[in-house]
């Protein structure tokens, strides 16, 4: 696992033995363990893919790096602080550092809010980031580095396909200039067809910002093209983990074996070429 | 199916749609505009008119007594008759209005911003609070709410102060579970955890997130209830535990009337009509608004408006 | 001799008073004993509803016009209790939702024996133990213990290969599959899709397999149907329609497929004038200039 952890200066955030079990009682842990024992460390502008099925921990990892769940044990240093050890309101505050992007863009969106509210709730929540003068300035900026037009300011999420919903929960999450996204399956509720919309949008956003992402998702064929480095989680553990080329081009793990031969389309599509 | 509409062809109608889509909506249903324009006459009536025929409605005429209604030899205001003591019936009822009304909207405001706030905030905390309030709410609920009334106003004096009071307590519990379960419910639901995400406050999300989607729900519960509490006042009243005159509510004059129904049959059933049509105008209003409030059904009304347009065009 | 399944002119429509919409817009497929045909199109194109027409599961305000023939036996207009005949032992559906088509309240058992002995006739005895061989053959290990347990039980996976039994237990004509993977991990997916492929191998039913997933598709299917706001855009041998396709839809899917590319780059995301609009089924830009929608 060495390869995924730090060479140097400090990254930008480094988990270490970070662990989180269920069904415990009165804060003791429990018998049900969903995270076990990750380590990891992400650079600016990095992608980091976290590969698993439902039940292998990684949602539950994704949430318990933003304290949305509590963990066991562990740290989660964001720029060198433990986020797991900081107070309440402070971590109200670094959240803003650290966004997230959901998967279900028809229940992560606000069914009453159209999409100027949608955007500018962050900045209501975190005083002084964007003044209310400049702020449909704002939202207009973010509409277009999502690619859409300016109209749909004034759009309620009913009145949005899945693909336009889930660019519109991007731009939220990068209303308060996050240095991390971390992208729970974020393509996974879209037809195929509009998927590549999705993941342009986030990868010329990376690009363009240096952002550095915690990609979750079981769709390998999409993960090798995003993503620099994966770690393929099992049973709440990182079974293998390595540059993108390493774990597609020899993947040791027979899990990861598993994975990639049943994914309906990776061999075969490479065959057609 | 999800209902989504045509963005970019879209765009300039929905903006005129914003404008005044409810008003729109409400002008074409020609049952609820009936049943608005019928309870903002009553409320004319009982705040406006009222007041200025307070003696002449309680002033007694032996010699009018069972006056039969629909007739106009003895002065408009015994166009409906006149009671058991020769008072005139159609400004009984419009004195009546009065007190009826304001127990109607006092004691369902106190019973549904007691349940609404309570019961969100139960239901989003969950824990012992949630527990102990529950139980709270069953005890009030299990006892039958005219027995509590009975003996909280035989014990205090019946006034219309104290029936407010007693009536408003004893139906907190309806919101309250009701609030609490849909709280429970929206809780859970991924917009929630969102807003957690970008560091919104408890008190935020409550306020923000989860009140003004139960709230559609809860004001629906208080229209249905205004006729529930006007039905519960006129029991009371006609128990003998309710008001005493010179107060008069429309319940009080039914229960009068009930001794005579052979012979003045008016005396009791022009109230009774009076009960039945506010008491149904107020739900008709209230399944209205819930049908706008949805946003499938009233996205349907809007898709529907635009096809029709397009269709015109 | 007739065409095991022939669809000619379909067109379904939802009419209310809210205005109507035309989901499937004159739709023309044959189809003969072991063809496995996968109908791909996005949401909103119809597929869903098409296959549910072949069952007559299509719902009032639901209009279905045209002709869908089994085996030369007219579908369209039967009364519910003819087409109870044609469910099941004709025509065997599997849903995208498993959960959907168990009822939590039965054992497995009992519902999978239930088909027999209401459908067949059989014995109890006779019922059960043919209920636990086709679990057994859907790839259920100890079917005989797993045959009293409830749904709730069972993985999601699993739940749907019980689904998938149901389907089968007849020995339908044709299988239709409605997604019957999408919410499913890909480990999983690939066991269910090769056990819907034996199956039909043993069994030379006709399978329908309805998807947006052309990678899917593509492993499952010996040919291609293209569904694009109600109709049918392309149709040809899988192989064929992956190497050569000729419509430009078909094209624009093939390039928006992140499994077809070897980076980000390259994707190519669906030109908005093929997006549709789910709730209507037509498209949301005015001109589409490579499509034609002839009514």
């Amino acid at each position: 696992m060495s390869n995924l952890e730090s060479n140097g200066s400090a990254p930008l955030l480094e988990v270490q033995h970070l662990r989180k079990t269920f069904g415990g009682r009165g804060g003791k842990p429990g018998p049900i363990v969903a995270v076990d024992d990750i380590s990891f460390s992400l650079e600016p502008g990095e992608c980091l893919a976290v590969v698993g099925e439902s039940g292998s921990g990684k949602s539950t990892l994704a949430r318990t790096l933003l304290r949305l769940v509590d963990a066991d044990s562990g740290c989660v240093l964001y720029q060198g602080k433990d986020l797991l050890k900081v107070t309440h309101s402070e971590m109200q505050r670094q959240r803003r550092f650290l966004q997230m992007v959901f998967q279900d863009p028809y229940a992560s969106l606000h069914p009453r809010r159209n999409v100027a509210q949608l955007i500018s709730e962050p900045w209501e929540v975190h005083d002084g980031i964007v003044e209310k003068s400049s702020r449909k300035e704002r939202i207009e900026a973010l509409l277009a580095e999502v690619n859409l037009p300016k109209h749909f300011i004034s759009y309620y999420p009913n009145q949005m396909s899945g693909g336009q919903r889930q660019r519109v929960a991007i731009a939220r999450a990068l209303a308060l200039e996050p240095k991390i996204l971390i992208l729970d399956e974020p393509v996974s509720a879209l037809d195929v067809s509009v998927q590549a919309q999705v993941i342009k949008v986030l990868m010329s956003l990376q690009e363009r910002r240096g952002l550095a992402y915690i990609f979750i998702s079981h769709d390998l064929p999409l993960v090798r093209l995003v993503a620099h480095k994966v770690a393929v989680m099992n049973r709440g553990q990182f079974v293998e983990t390595g540059s993108t080329e390493e774990i597609f081009s020899n993947p040791r793990h027979e899990y990861t074996k598993s994975l990639l031969a049943s994914s309906p389309s990776a061999g075969e599509f490479e065959n057609a070429h | 199916m999800v209902l989504q509409s045509t963005p970019i062809v879209a765009s300039s109608r929905i903006t005129r749609w914003r404008a005044s889509p409810k008003w729109q909506m409400f002008t074409s249903s020609p049952l609820a505009v009936a049943s608005a324009a019928w309870l903002i006459f009553v409320v004319v009536l009982a705040f406006v008119v009222a007041p200025l025929v307070v003696d002449q409605a309680n002033h007694q005429t032996i010699a009018m007594r069972f006056y039969a209604p629909f007739r106009l030899d003895k002065g408009f205001e015994f166009f409906l008759g006149a009671d058991s003591l020769g008072r005139p019936i159609m400004l009984q009822l419009i004195v009546g209005a009065r007190t009826s009304v304001l127990i109607a909207i006092f004691a369902v405001s106190i019973s549904a911003a007691i349940g609404y706030a309570v019961g969100v905030v139960s239901g989003y905390f969950g824990g012992w609070i949630d527990n102990i309030l529950l139980r709270l709410a069953d005890i009030i609920h299990t006892v039958p709410s005219l027995l509590m009334a009975l003996v909280v106003l035989f014990i205090l004096q019946p006034s219309i102060f104290n029936l407010i009071i007693v009536l408003g307590i004893t139906r907190i519990p309806v919101y309250l579970r009701t609030s609490r379960t849909q709280t429970m419910e929206v809780r859970e639901r991924m917009f929630v955890e969102v807003s957690k995400a970008i560091g919104a406050s408890n008190w935020r999300i409550i306020t923000r997130d989860i009140a003004p989607l139960v709230f559609p729900t809860i004001r629906t519960l208080a229209m249905l209830e205004v006729s529930a509490v006007i039905l519960s006042a006129a029991s009371l009243t006609f128990l003998g535990i309710g008001l005493q005159r010179p107060d008069v509510d429309w319940g009080m004059m039914v229960s009068d009337g009930r001794a005579y129904l052979k012979s003045a049959w008016f005396v009791a059933v022009f109230p009774g009509i009076v009960i039945v049509l506010t008491a149904l105008s107020a739900n008709i209003l209230s399944n209205w608004l819930r049908a706008v409030e949805d946003p499938a059904q009233s996205t349907l009304f809007f898709r529907a408006k635009k096809k029709r347009g397009a269709a015109e065009e | 001799m007739s065409k095991l399944l022939e669809i000619s002119g379909l067109r379904i429509s939802f009419e209310s008073g809210f205005g109507k919409v035309d989901a499937v817009r004159g739709v023309n497929l044959t189809m003969d004993m072991g063809d496995a045909v996968a109908v791909v199109g996005a949401s909103g194109s119809g597929k869903t509803v098409l296959g549910r027409s072949l069952l007559g599961l299509v719902d009032a305000p639901g209009v279905v016009r045209g002709s869908i023939k089994f085996g030369g036996e007219e579908i369209v207009g039967k009364s519910e209790k003819e087409l109870r005949d044609i469910r099941g032992l004709g025509i065997g559906m599997v849903f995208q939702d498993a959960l959907d088509g168990l009822n939590p309240v039965y054992t497995i058992g009992s519902q999978l024996s239930e088909i027999f002995t209401v459908r067949l006739g059989l014995s109890r005895s006779a019922a059960k133990s043919r209920a636990v061989s086709i679990m057994e053959q859907v790839g259920i290990r100890r079917a005989s213990e797993r045959y009293h347990d409830y749904p709730h039980q069972f993985s999601g996976g699993m739940r749907q290969r019980i689904c998938i039994a149901m389907a089968i237990g007849l020995k339908p004509k044709i299988l239709i599959a409605d997604e019957p993977t999408t919410a499913l991990d890909v480990t999983v997916q690939a066991g269910i899709l090769r056990l819907i492929k034996d199956l039909q191998a043993e069994t030379g039913m006709g399978l329908i397999f309805v998807t947006h997933d052309l990678a899917v598709a593509r492993t499952i299917s010996t040919r291609i149907v293209v569904m694009y706001a109600g109709q049918i855009v392309e149709e040809g041998p899988t192989e064929e329609v992956f190497r050569f396709p000729k419509h430009p839809y078909t094209k624009a899917l093939l390039a928006a497929h992140p499994a077809r590319v070897r980076s980000w780059r390259d994707l190519e995301p669906i030109p908005d004038a093929f997006v549709t609009d789910p709730s209507s089924g037509e498209t949301t830009g005015h001109s589409s200039p490579s499509i034609v929608i002839t009514n």
